[in-house]
């Protein structure tokens, strides 16, 4: 019989080390998931989704269950991720760059490859959009559990998404006229 | 190109199948210890007012500048409790 979140944090809390494993096993995908939102190298990623795991495990005291324990999970690997990312550069060359180097090798873009293509655009994009674009589509665009995650108010992510949409259709559409030309 | 639909797509990749066990390893490792710069900014400012304590009133130095040190240490002991509380 599988455990729940509550159930095994509270055996963690109480001494039961190796219950961590319940989460970790349960977590590593979705926060793996989580991170290549952010970076497209794998290994990164996956030490990235390590942080978020490490941290969670010292951290649990702090949770106060006033969210869900997802919730209060992703938004905490959120600033792992940040962390992370405001340490290294952003791999590769901007998009605006890219159109010289994809146009040689490239005449078509695949369906993953367009999503490869969206999720670095986004990951380009000024922090506070990048974090509501990125939170609200992995997590089924739930605008209450973005809004959690993010610590800001709903109308607050609405404004966010509206205006990061704006910014990444400009980036894109200025992308694609380059690779048309 | 379809932004939104883009956005939902998922990766399929998974971490590498040791993934778990090297949290595990980490998590029982001890925590790094933090530098403690709420400490070190605490007692630069103390040295900072007990310079400048010196540097004003010169001729009360024997005196005042070995209350002042006591006070600060004190109000510096004190204020690293409220943070820390």
């Amino acid at each position: 019989m599988s455990s729940t979140d509550d159930e095994d944090v509270a055996a963690v809390l109480a001494g039961d080390v190796d219950r961590f494993e319940q989460i970790v096993l349960r977590y590593e995908r979705p926060l793996m998931h989580f991170a290549l939102r952010f970076t497209s190298d794998r290994r990164t990623a996956e030490e990235m989704a390590h942080d978020a795991l490490v941290r969670c495990y010292r951290s649990l005291p702090s949770w106060r269950r006033e969210s869900a324990f997802s919730t209060w999970l992703f938004s905490l690997a959120l600033n792992v991720y940040r962390s992370a990312l405001r340490r290294r550069q952003p791999e590769g060359l901007p998009i605006d760059e890219t159109v010289l180097v994809d146009a040689e090798s490239e005449e078509r873009i695949a369906d993953r490859e367009e999503a490869a293509l969206v999720r670095r655009a986004v990951s380009y994009l000024p922090a506070k959009y990048r974090d509501a674009l990125t939170t609200f589509y992995f997590r089924d665009a739930d605008l209450a559990e973005t809004a959690s995650i993010l610590g800001v108010a709903e109308g607050t992510v609405k404004a966010r998404l509206h205006r990061g949409r704006k910014l990444l259709a400009d980036r894109l559409a200025r992308f694609l006229q380059g690779r048309q030309r | 190109m379809n932004v939104d639909e883009a956005l939902r797509v998922q990766p399929d990749d998974r971490p590498s199948p040791f993934f778990a066990r090297r949290v595990l390893r980490s998590i029982r490792e001890p925590a790094p210890i933090a530098f403690p710069w709420r400490r070190v900014a605490i007692g630069a400012a103390a040295c900072a007012v007990a310079a400048g304590t010196v540097a004003t009133i010169p001729s009360a130095v024997d005196v005042t500048a070995v209350v002042a040190f006591a006070v600060i240490g004190i109000a510096a002991a004190g204020v690293e409790r409220l943070v820390h509380s």
